[in-house]
């Protein structure tokens, strides 16, 4: 008792520590926001506001591997798997799941996800099916009983647990009775039925497909050998109870668990909205009420709020024993077991009935715990119990402590937990503020809190990002050690700073080999499955850890951002000088072609070789244009080419003509064309300029040419013989050259060519030089 | 070869390959039924500032845990490869890369040969060079190119030749996506994610402007699982914006934890509402959105990434594998490691 009052935050207890079950189901469904569909879905809309996005997680039987790397795990199936995943629950026919389309699935792994929905559904039936035989005698007489019951008080589906007579202390599927909306009736008799003949024909055309569905799965020929329903004519609800089938409970687990556990029914509204760690169906059912009787868990369940009545579950009960003689058999059946869940309970006290069935230890914590919140208890509480409404008062003192005593929690809570519950806390004012429950829930049956813990501690450590974030992170750490204890240890320890405090009794006992084994159970039936195997086997080591807020922030590693991407992108300065010196060399080269070398190919040589010889064709072009009536036709023959390309020349509008004159033209007459370059370039007189340049009608002589006597008159004259007008003359005479530029104004319309006036002045240069 | 694997001091679970040269494309082949039963298998092409680069392949052997170079698949490649991409179909030999232009390589049991170049620039005789390209995987003749000479270039890849040239944008083109076989966005220098329709080239829908005019985009990705939502990053931002194309303008959620520039997004393959981002804070997030219905719902503060993994040097480059989508490769400096989801 000391022990427990040292625990200050006592916030959810553990009633039975029965080792969890690892045959139960692998897969479980948390509903969580909602997402809208994007599909054709017609009901779409209609189940907006119900429509939860499904959480896939593995809970598979509680495997510490799978807890301790949770985070992991939740990503990588949701990146992969998780269309399959809740495909494969048969979800998508609930619609809720609503993120993930039918159109998003690629075929194979539709595929996929039946075969896997099959397994499961088969593995469910393992236990199930002896179990199943042997009610036969009472099986429909039971089942009689549980529909005239759920007939009587119109609720959805009424589904009875019992004890499996293979795994003792697991609560497997017994029978059940569907009432709810059917999509599709297929008749297979015309005959008309009766209503509750109608539905009892419904249950057991339901559990037929079930188990074809898992028939199917050992077997692919005679897959949906005889069931007169196949998948696609299920209602969401149908899909809901079909998928119940496949679900086991230890005592103390799950809603059904807990239940039979504490001998003491349970009422959970709300809950579609329930923590998994609560209700771990909680995929349509609004209203699940479990009664523990006949060594069983009576489960009705509705889709209607209904809120808690005693005096119903009362009703109920009488009512089924009324009906219920033949079925001692049962009873007795389930006796041995009903000793044996002593022994697996911590709570020694179980045995005593409704009124103490909560152990001494808590009332310890109650009393140890009281708070000024007592005085207000519709005080927020820390964690998500928003989803009860209250239980009966009858049973509520001890409720209403216990309740305080979690109340109390954010006010004693230590330091380091303090980020947990913030976070806790307001995510559960927003849940609060979404139920509009208020103050309502003040009263609760604890027993439900603990509901599913197994699945609940990876739920509820999922519920919230910053809660896996920060529980979870130890754990992973934990995990490469390799070491048993200390993983259980540190994982413990985690959840229990998250909040889910007294998970004491927790047993982690799987192992890995066992995991493997049921995982391969489970995925053994599809190749594409192999991926998913070694998908979640290599989710173990992921190279990820859980994002947390100031986590080893690290700034930039490199001053400018984006260096590299913005090469690639933009900054393409290697990329462009690249280039130009590609074309470049392609342009030497192209030169290369043109011009006469000594055969060198280095750039340096190319341009040698061609200012060379582009001076030499000035030269030519200037001595052709001087000299044609001195030289006669020769130059002409020997160079054509020459001549023509100068003469091109003429025809621009614009046109500048430079050379460099010949020195002697004597000489050059006589001499040979390499001689005569020679000469040019060596005149003692100097080299002459002129230039013409023609605007319209206004023309401009820039001439510079060794200086002579009345060669400035002849100069003018000669332009004017070309009717050309001086309009401004400008000329100076440094070391014996003249330098002398003429604008001037063409007379008339008879145009003189610019080469005629430039050969024109030549000629008056040339004549006395 | 230079291929050593090694376990990196942070983390156990990311296995690294020393490249020889620094590495900025990279591809993961789509082939899950490669003889190493279904390893992981990358195309890298380096980045050296000049003409002669290489694009190498190796994989990556699950059970042994290490890197295996494959040096007949490797090639010279001409200018760094601003994109790598194997083609859509798992059992074609064929890779594409772009650069200057874009080319087609078959890389068969002989070793790697060039198929094909695809160059629209020989009227003008100048090649604008390409940022990126994304192949079609509903209609694998298709390759769209992005250039920065404000075009996009529809190829196909059949007949090597041009199926249609877009200007797409008023300035750069910097990543180019497909959506549906003839359905591609595109964002440029000048700001803005467009969506182009082949079957209506008159008209492009602009679904998204950077808040400051002129911000360059400089990544675009479409989610392939859910084609609702793409993604793109800003130039020197830390933010990854992503878009509902539905609701244009608007975007549905601002991913800004990274504390420095994002360099490169790529979504989960088969999940809907699964990114990872990675930048030059060293880090790779993995982020999941928000249900749409509760989009309305995230918080002031922004929406928190889930994992995070730190690689110790700026990103540059991340890939997540379509066949093994528990893979993610990341390109730092010299080194290409894989990580595990």
């Amino acid at each position: 008792m000391a022990a427990c009052s040292a625990h200050s935050r006592p916030r959810l207890r553990v009633l039975d520590s029965s080792p969890p079950s690892h045959a139960h189901s692998l897969l479980v469904l948390r509903p969580v926001l909602a997402e809208q569909p994007t599909t054709e879905h017609s009901n779409v809309d209609e189940k907006r506001e119900d429509a939860h996005c499904a959480q896939v997680i593995i809970t598979a039987g509680v495997q510490r591997k799978l807890l301790s790397n949770f985070d992991t795990l939740t990503l990588t199936l949701s990146s992969h798997t998780l269309q399959t995943a809740i495909d494969l629950l048969g979800c998508r026919r609930l619609s809720l799941p609503a993120l993930v389309t039918l159109t998003e699935l690629t075929p194979p792994q539709y595929n996929f996800s039946y075969q896997l929905v099959r397994s499961r559904l088969c593995r469910g039936m393992e236990a199930d099916l002896e179990f199943h035989e042997e009610l036969i005698p009472e099986k429909h007489h039971l089942r009689k009983q549980i529909a005239a019951t759920v007939r009587k008080i119109q609720w959805s589906y009424a589904i009875f647990w019992s004890i499996s007579t293979r795994q003792p202390g697991v609560l497997a599927w017994s029978d059940g009775y569907y009432n709810g909306d059917i999509k599709t009736r297929k008749m297979t008799q015309p005959i008309e039925l009766k209503a509750d003949q109608i539905g009892l024909q419904r249950s057991e055309q339901l559990r037929e497909l079930y188990e074809s569905l898992s028939a199917g799965d050992s077997n692919q020929q005679t897959r949906r050998p005889s069931a007169s329903l196949s998948p696609e004519d299920l209602t969401d609800a149908e899909w809901y109870y079909l998928v119940c089938m496949t679900f086991k409970f230890t005592l103390g687990q799950g809603l059904p668990g807990k239940a039979l556990a504490n001998d003491q029914h349970i009422w959970l509204n709300n809950a579609q909205f329930a923590d998994s760690k609560i209700f771990s169906r909680s995929l349509l059912a609004k209203t699940v009420v479990c009664i523990p009787f006949m060594g069983g868990v009576l489960e009705l369940g509705t889709t209607e709020v209904i809120l808690e009545d005693v005096d119903l579950v009362k009703q109920i009960t009488s009512f089924f024993w009324e009906l219920s003689n033949p079925i001692c058999s049962e009873q007795s059946m389930s006796s041995p077991q009903l000793a044996e869940r002593g022994e697996g309970i911590r709570c020694p006290d179980i045995d005593n009935g409704i009124d103490n069935s909560i152990p001494l230890e808590e009332h310890n914590l109650i009393t140890d715990h009281r708070t000024p919140l007592e005085s207000d208890p519709t005080t927020h509480f820390p964690f998500p119990i928003h989803s009860y409404l209250p239980t009966e008062q009858t049973e509520s003192v001890k409720v209403e402590e216990l309740h305080q005593n979690i109340c109390e929690e954010p006010d004693s809570c230590s330091p380091d937990d303090s980020s947990n519950e913030c976070c806790l806390t307001h995510q559960l004012e927003d849940l609060f503020g979404a139920d509009g429950l208020n103050g309502m829930s003040r009263t609760h049956s604890m027993q439900l809190v603990d509901d599913e813990f197994s699945n609940g501690l990876l739920h509820g450590s999922l519920s919230s990002n910053e809660f896996a974030t920060m529980s979870f992170v130890n754990a992973q750490r934990a995990v490469p050690s390799a070491t048993r204890e200390p993983t259980r240890h540190q994982m413990l320890g985690g959840l229990q700073e998250g909040n889910y405090g007294k998970h004491i009794s927790l047993d982690l006992d799987g192992d890995d080999s066992h995991y493997a084994e049921t995982v391969a159970t489970i995925l053994r039936t599809s190749k594409q499955v192999n991926s998913v195997l070694c998908f979640l086997k290599v989710s173990f080591r992921s190279s990820f850890v859980v994002w947390r807020r100031g986590f080893n922030t690290p700034k930039s590693f490199i001053s400018t951002p984006q260096k590299l991407l913005k090469k690639i992108l933009m900054d393409r300065a290697w990329w462009s000088e690249r280039r130009r010196r590609e074309k470049l060399n392609e342009k030497f080269l192209a030169l290369r072609s043109l011009v006469p070398t000594g055969g060198k190919i280095d750039k340096a040589s190319i341009l040698d070789d061609t200012t060379q010889y582009l001076k030499h064709l000035e030269r030519r072009v200037q001595e052709l244009e001087s000299g044609t009536a001195v030289l006669g036709t020769t130059d002409r023959r020997k160079n054509p080419d020459v001549a023509e390309r100068t003469s091109d020349n003429y025809l621009g509008k614009e046109i500048t003509n430079e050379w460099k004159p010949l020195g002697n033209k004597r000489k050059a007459c006589d001499i040979d064309e390499g001689e005569a370059e020679h000469h040019f370039v060596l005149s003692k007189h100097g080299p002459v300029h002129v230039t013409v340049r023609v605007k319209e009608r206004e023309v401009l002589v820039e001439l510079r040419c060794p200086w002579r006597e009345c060669l400035l008159l002849e100069v003018v004259e000669s332009m004017s013989n070309l009717h050309l007008d001086p309009i401004s003359v400008q000329s100076s005479t440094v070391d014996g050259m003249l330098a002398l530029t003429v604008k001037s104004k063409l007379r008339s319309s008879n145009v003189a060519s610019p080469g005629m006036i430039k050969r024109s002045l030549q000629r008056v240069i040339s004549k006395c030089l | 070869m230079e291929s050593s694997t090694q376990e990196s001091p942070l983390n156990s679970n990311a296995f690294t390959f020393d490249s020889p040269h620094p590495v900025y494309a990279m591809a993961f082949s789509p082939s899950t039924s490669s003889s190493a039963a279904s390893s992981p298998r990358l195309a890298l092409g380096s980045f050296i500032e000049e003409y002669g680069n290489r694009v190498d392949v190796v994989s990556f052997d699950e059970d042994a845990l290490s890197f295996r170079a494959e040096p007949a698949l490797s090639f010279d490649h001409p200018y760094p490869s601003t994109k790598l991409m194997f083609h859509p179909h798992p059992h074609s030999p064929l890779l594409a890369s772009a650069s200057d232009c874009l080319r087609l390589w078959f890389l068969g049991p002989d070793g790697a040969k060039i198929r094909s170049v695809l160059d629209n620039s020989k009227s003008s005789g100048y090649c604008a060079p390409l940022t990126s390209f994304d192949w079609n995987d509903a209609e694998p003749r298709r390759i769209g190119t992005s250039s920065i000479d404000t075009t996009c270039t529809i190829w196909d890849v059949e007949r090597g030749a041009v199926e249609t040239q877009l200007i797409a944008h008023d300035k750069e083109v910097y990543d180019i996506a497909w959506g549906e076989p003839a359905v591609f966005a595109s964002v440029s220098a000048d700001g803005s994610v467009r969506i182009f329709d082949l079957r209506d080239k008159e008209h492009s829908t602009i679904i998204y402007e950077s808040p400051l005019p002129d911000t360059p985009l400089l990544r675009l990705a479409w989610n392939k699982a859910n084609l609702r939502y793409m993604a793109t990053t800003m130039m020197d931002s830390n933010r990854v914006v992503v878009l509902d194309i539905r609701a244009p303008a608007t975007p549905v959620a601002e991913l800004q934890r990274h504390c420095a520039s994002v360099n490169a997004i790529a979504w989960a393959p088969k999940a809907a509402r699964h990114i990872c981002s990675a930048g030059d804070d060293g880090q790779a997030l993995i982020w999941e959105l928000p249900a749409a219905a509760a989009a309305g719902t995230v918080s002031p503060e922004g929406i928190d990434p889930m994992l995070v993994y730190t690689a110790g040097a700026e990103i540059n480059q991340l890939q997540w594998s379509a066949a093994h989508p528990d893979w993610i490769a990341i390109a730092f400096a010299n080194k290409v490691q894989l990580l595990r989801v």
